[in-house]
């Protein structure tokens, strides 16, 4: 029973399954070796239960329900023959006491006699045709008082010798008493059966449970391995990934593995075992009939394998077509306004429709495949049957064959078929899982992780003066976003980056937290440069506050904290006041430890950028690198945020990029930049006197306040 | 989503909007159903056709010939089975992909003209899963649900009844455990269905944790807190994890149940039939064929598991679907008329107020501003001011009241939907691209127009010379498998593909944001000079765009709070307060 988990997102496709995928899949079992192995086991011994099940029935019907013995008259042979045939066979003869001639043999060890002499025997008149049934009597010679209604053949110690018909004859409390042991050995068989029945059901309970464990532990160590390999890697990839693409690599593709692990490869096992256990008891058996029966594999095995290409073709073909589908749906979806917009409904349908109907016709070659594949898989079985039919049959007339070994190969055959009949039905699975396998592992491969330098510089506290000197970036080859850019922040000092949108502002900030390296040039800290400072110690030591503020779920103590352990509950309630966010969390009955929804949606914008500078400024980073939301927020916090952002700047190195008139005012050093370019920088009088852009912009903003 | 218990004949309710897909592919159903059935009377000869072989070969009364004619007849079966097994196939399971094939037509048809509220309110994703996953469990439920219930069903019934005619007692006595089964089954799927939801949940838990680590990663970057983040997902993992083990508890009992259930029937008949032999009331060729058939009995058993599983969940997929099918489309045209209108360029708001459901505040208050053919018109106002949603109500993405809003003198509800979107070129704020040529993303299936007005339209927005820079020029692929274009490129696309029509009326909702200004300058001036006859509404934050319009349009928190020349509107203290933020950036943008 399979979930679905989303929708199945789509890639290129197609490639077979090959080895260094399992390989490298196996790995990951390797921790659950010990329980893989015991699942293993498991399997092996419920394919034991599974064969001997058919064999208890033979039992019974051979050693009970036709329970019979035949009379043996040995004396008719001459000296030198009986001593050959007690020689031959006279472990299989029930000796009826000392000095008698006349012995008994069991039905079912009559067939162990060689059907040639078996038949001279006959002929002979050494055993008689007549089924016999053994009464036994009471210790004390007497019995239930049925034997005088009974004509003995014959009379032993301690039993006597009846005619099967003639006990057929009784009633049936007579059969009752006379065959109560053969009711007493079914009813044992019956026990056993019980026994095995309930062993295969805990077995089997445990087996699917095993497995389940197993897979799901596979599973979650091969998720987290993925997530830390993504997670790991340079802000650059996010911005090229959708994150709903990355999304689905971890959960959903990992998901498609869990049908490999739990149906595809224990049943595969499973599979192996029941072929070769069938094939050693066919063998077993009778070999000339088995190997005679194994002339239709060779067959098997060639068309499976020209129909596995075939099906893989097209497979690759819907997974294809699914995947067009998919993309268009997407994009229609999202973009629906656009279609309504333009009234393109009509001409979006037909492309739909088109699309949709290769699909369907795709599926359609696949349904035809398989209604090709599966009858001529059951054909091969039933070639197979009427083959033992003719040719066993054959055998058993010619008496080099008992009937019982027969039915038992007929009933083993069936069973032999079976696994290889449901590979086809397990090859889907295991395309589409090995479809997600390469891709997970693709995407654990692909991409670059960042790493630190091999020399890094000693860890130490940041003092706080950055530099940069000429650093030019892009993130796409030939569009430029900065431009030669050199500018020095002193400790302590508080710099404001003003600038259009797409002037390269955010781009510095990210440049700083080494998000990005850049094309030329270099940017130091302390004097050193960044690359060789760990990440971790830059992205310790600078407090970012972000443009738009991402809330993670979970209390707002969370949201500030991060999972900082190192962070005392001071630091924290320090932080909160420092960020002028205690009046807004006061407001909440439960304080910081009040839950927020996904993405924080019960924040207003305000609120959240109070909570991410408490966030920034917990850890009391030495610098302080602040991008100032643009959105705007009702009056009353924009002076909370405006008081924070002046209580925050004053004590740290800060490199603002600012929006907020008030927050430029009060830097020390103003940079103005225009499409990646520092175009002047200098301290606002300085900037005045100057008469650059900066002036100009300062008299339209006069003009416009004293017009307000 | 908890799914209670639910009667048979609801989950037929629940397909009930299928009856149409039914009924057209009744033939090829029935003849497919018919080969299904035929295969399942000549699956269980071939046993019959052994047990003579067996019988004949027991009272020696079989010659070699009379083998090959019995093994003849054996393949002579197979054969037959085999073509009847083709066409139940091609016919049952080809319905269920036609049946699936028309119904996505259905639902993306229906999707298509539900109005923007809808997509509002309906993530994407969910969409996708109605029309990939649930419909992909209808088709399950239809085809391989449908054969297993009718070959699972004809099999049992044929099993019991030759059981029965062997021996009533026999059956009797094996199927005794059969209303444990069906009580067992019954217990069962619905235990199984509350432990999938719990799963589901946590997967849905564990995807939403995914996703925030990855749409949060500067945070967690410039925090360092890489470590913290792992460890979230590695808990929500556990506890999914542990969801599902819990649930392979239960389900690991299924398979064993249903197998020992069975096997408990052929111990007993070991047992009890096994006497009855001995008493010679049953023949022991009788007693063989009565465990073979149990043993088939044991394939319909587990269907009716599976297919109660495979009918549930596809009635609950069809419910979902069906509730998306059952959304009215919240905006449709006039009823009866049929005319095609041409629209002049004449637009009148009267007094247009609007409120989106489920919100208390007003979008828009109250607003009333008479556009006259010819005019550009220009709206400015702060963020949320009501500018998007005023003009969304022209192409009436957004729905007004009767008497609002006039076009050409006439209730814009009384024109055919059609006519009014063809006749206003709307460039929206997001620029929408899809996943197609230059020429298909700028056409949108508008035919007849020619490739010269193509060009035209591109150089007008300023972006013939790198549409033709490109190796297939105006026929390149854009997208998922194709080139990307730049926010830039991507808006004077939108821009291009809103012109190639020449409407009457054209609305650009702050459509140039990622433009620079020199380019933006040119475009506007190429569009406007070709336009003069014709109605423009633009949003723009820069005042070169707002000083060229004919009227100037002031929002504030959903009032059209002054509405004038730019003059008049240049005295205006609110207007200039409201500029106040954007002033500094826009100046430095002119600067150079």
């Amino acid at each position: 029973m399979h979930q679905d988990f989303g929708y199945m997102e789509e890639g290129r496709l197609g490639r077979p399954y090959n080895l260094r995928l399992l390989k490298r899949l196996a790995r990951y079992a390797a921790p659950y070796s010990g329980t893989v192995l015991g699942c293993l086991m498991l399997a092996l011994s419920l394919t034991l239960l599974d064969l001997s099940l058919p064999y208890l029935s033979k039992v019974a019907i051979d050693e009970f329900i036709l329970s019979s013995w035949y009379r043996l008259n040995l004396s008719g042979l001459e000296q030198e023959d009986r001593e050959l045939f007690l020689q031959k066979y006279g472990y299989l003869i029930e000796k009826s006491g000392s000095g008698s001639h006349t012995e008994l043999i069991s039905n079912s060890n009559i067939k162990k006699i060689d059907p040639a002499d078996l038949r001279g025997y006959r002929e002979k008149g050494v055993i008689m045709d007549r089924h016999l049934y053994k009464v036994f009597m009471d210790d004390d010679g007497t019995d239930a008082g049925f034997h005088t209604r009974l004509n003995p053949a014959e009379a032993g110690d301690g039993y006597m010798a009846v005619p099967v018909e003639e006990i057929n004859r009784l009633d049936s409390t007579d059969i009752k008493a006379i065959r109560e042991g053969d009711f007493r050995g079914l009813a044992l068989i019956g026990i056993v059966l019980l026994v095995l029945v309930i062993l295969s059901f805990w077995g089997g309970y445990w087996e699917e449970y095993l497995l389940e464990y197993i897979g799901q532990n596979i599973m979650q160590d091969i998720r987290n391995d993925l997530f830390r390999r993504i997670q790991a890697r340079a802000v650059g990839f996010f911005e090229e990934n959708p994150v709903g693409r990355l999304v689905t690599r971890v959960t959903n593709d990992i998901e498609n593995l869990n049908e490999m692990f739990k149906s595809v490869l224990v049943t595969v096992f499973k599979d192996i075992f029941i072929f070769a256990g069938v094939l050693i008891i066919l063998l077993y058996i009778n070999w000339r009939l088995a190997l005679a029966s194994f002339i239709i594999l060779p067959f098997i095995f060639v068309f499976t394998f020209l129909f596995s290409s075939l099906m893989r073709e097209a497979f690759r073909e819907i997974r294809e077509k699914v995947a067009k589908l998919n993309v268009f749906q997407q994009e229609r979806f999202s973009g629906m306004r656009i279609i309504q917009l333009f009234a393109g409904e009509d001409h979006q349908m037909r492309s739909f429709s088109d699309l949709n109907h290769e699909n369907f016709l795709a599926g359609m070659r696949q349904i035809k495949l398989f209604a090709v594949f599966v009858p001529v898989m059951e054909l091969f079985s039933s070639f197979t049957i009427a083959l033992i039919i003719w040719h066993g049959g054959g055998k058993v007339i010619g008496d080099q064959l008992s009937l019982g070994s027969l039915v038992a190969f007929i009933s083993y055959i069936q069973m032999f078929f079976k696994p290889i009949r449901d590979i086809s039905e397990k090859y889907n699975i295991m395309q589409l899982a090995m479809a997600s396998t390469e891709r997970i592992f693709e995407s654990m491969d692909s991409g670059r992780e960042e790493h630190d330098s091999e020399t890094p510089a000693p860890p130490s506290a940041l003092k706080g003066r950055i530099e940069f000197r000429d650093v030019s970036f892009s993130y796409v080859k030939g569009v430029p976003v900065l431009r030669d850019i050199s500018f020095e922040i002193k400790p302590g000092e508080m710099v404001a980056i003003v600038g259009a949108t797409g002037a390269g502002k955010t781009t510095i900030a990210g440049l700083i937290e080494r998000f990005y390296s850049p094309d030329r040039g270099s940017i130091l800290l302390d004097g050193i440069d960044i690359r060789a400072i760990p990440r971790e110690t830059i992205r310790s030591g600078i407090g970012l506050v972000m443009q738009d503020v991402f809330i993670f779920s979970g209390t707002i103590r969370e949201n500030i904290s991060l999972g900082r352990d190192y962070l005392a509950e001071q630091d924290i309630i320090d932080a909160v006041r420092d960020a002028n966010a205690s009046r807004f969390i006061e407001k909440f009955p439960d304080g910081l430890n009040h839950s927020l929804s996904e993405g924080g949606s019960t924040l207003s914008g305000g609120e959240r950028q109070l909570l991410s500078f408490a966030r920034a400024l917990a850890s009391r980073p030495g610098i302080l690198i602040l991008d100032e939301a643009t959105s705007s927020v009702d009056p009353e916090t924009e002076r909370y945020i405006q008081d924070a952002i002046l209580g925050m700047t004053r004590t740290r190195t800060t490199l603002v990029i600012a929006h907020r008139l008030s927050t430029i005012r009060k830097a020390d050093r103003i940079i103005v930049m225009h499409r990646g370019k520092i175009y002047e920088q200098g301290a606002h009088e300085e900037l005045m006197t100057k008469g650059g852009i900066y002036y100009k912009l300062n008299r339209f903003r006069e003009y416009s306040e004293s017009a307000a | 989503m908890k799914t209670p218990e639910i009667p048979f004949t609801s989950t037929l309710r629940d397909f009930l909007p299928l009856k149409e897909d039914f009924r057209h592919y009744r033939w090829p159903l029935s003849l497919g159903l018919f080969c299904l059935i035929l295969v399942d009377f000549l699956q269980l000869a071939i046993p019959i056709v052994i047990k003579r072989v067996v019988d004949a070969l027991t009272g020696n009364t079989i010659t070699t010939t009379s083998l090959l004619y019995y093994a003849l007849a054996i393949i002579a079966i197979a054969l037959s089975i085999g073509v009847l097994r083709y066409f139940w196939r091609l016919f049952v399971i080809g319905a269920s992909r036609r049946i699936e094939e028309r119904l996505r037509n259905r639902l993306f048809r229906h999707l298509q003209a539900l109005d923007l509220s809808f997509y509002q309110r309906t993530k994407t994703g969910d969409i996708m899963a109605r029309s990939i996953n649930d419909i992909m469990a209808v088709r399950m439920a239809t085809g391989m649900g449908l054969v297993s219930f009718v070959d699972g069903f004809i099999m049992g019934v044929s099993a019991i009844c030759l059981m029965i005619y062997i021996s009533p007692f026999l059956a009797f006595i094996s199927l005794l455990p059969a209303p444990f089964i069906i009580f067992f089954v019954k217990r069962f799927t619905r235990r199984m269905s509350s432990g999938f939801d719990s799963v589901q949940k946590t997967f849905s838990d564990l995807t939403e944790r995914v996703r925030e680590s990855f749409a949060g990663i500067r945070v967690i970057k410039a925090f360092s807190r890489e470590l913290w983040e792992s460890k979230r997902v590695d808990e929500q993992g556990r506890e999914y994890v542990s969801e599902n083990i819990k649930v392979a508890k239960t389900l690991a009992l299924f398979f064993p149940m249903m197998l020992l259930f069975n096997n408990l029937g052929i111990a007993l008949v070991i047992w009890l039939g096994g006497r009855q032999a001995i008493l010679g009331r049953i023949t022991t060729g009788d007693f063989v064929a009565f465990i073979s058939y149990l043993n088939l009995l044991t394939w319909p058993m587990m269907a009716m598991g599976w297919v109660t599983n495979l009918f549930q969940r596809g009635a609950a997929s069809m419910r979902r679907i069906n509730r998306m099918l059952e959304e009215k489309p919240g905006i449709t045209g006039p009823a009866g008329s049929s005319e095609t209108v041409h629209l002049k360029g004449e637009i009148e708001f009267r007094g247009l107020t609007f409120r989106y459901p489920e919100k208390e505040e007003y979008a828009l208050k109250n607003i009333s501003l008479r556009i006259h053919k010819g005019q550009t018109v220009s709206l400015v106002g702060k963020v949320a001011s009501g500018k998007t949603t005023f003009l969304l109500t022209l192409p009436r993405v957004l729905d007004v009241l009767p008497g609002m809003l006039m076009m050409d003198g006439q209730d814009i509800r009384d024109i055919p939907l059609k006519d009014l979107r063809r006749d206003i070129g709307f460039v929206t704020q997001d620029a929408m691209i899809f996943s197609d040529t230059i020429r298909n993303n700028l056409l949108l299936g508008r035919d007849g127009i020619p490739e010269e007005i193509l060009f035209e339209a591109l150089k007008t927005a300023r972006l013939y010379e790198e549409v033709m820079g490109l190796e297939k020029g105006i026929d390149t692929v854009l997208g998922e498998r194709g080139i990307t274009l730049s926010g830039g490129q991507r808006q004077r696309l939108t821009i291009a593909r809103a012109i190639i029509s020449d409407p009457p009326v054209l609305v650009m909702d702050d459509s140039l944001s990622m433009v620079d200004t020199r380019t933006e300058e040119d475009i506007l001036n190429g569009i406007l000079s070709r336009r003069k006859e014709r109605t423009n509404l633009i949003v723009s934050h820069r005042l070169t765009t707002i000083s060229r319009a004919d009227v100037i349009a002031v929002f504030d928190r959903g009032e059209m709070v002054e509405a004038g020349d730019y003059n008049a509107i240049m005295n205006n203290p609110k207007f200039i307060s409201l500029y106040k933020q954007q002033a500094l950036a826009q100046e430095l943008d002119r600067g150079d």
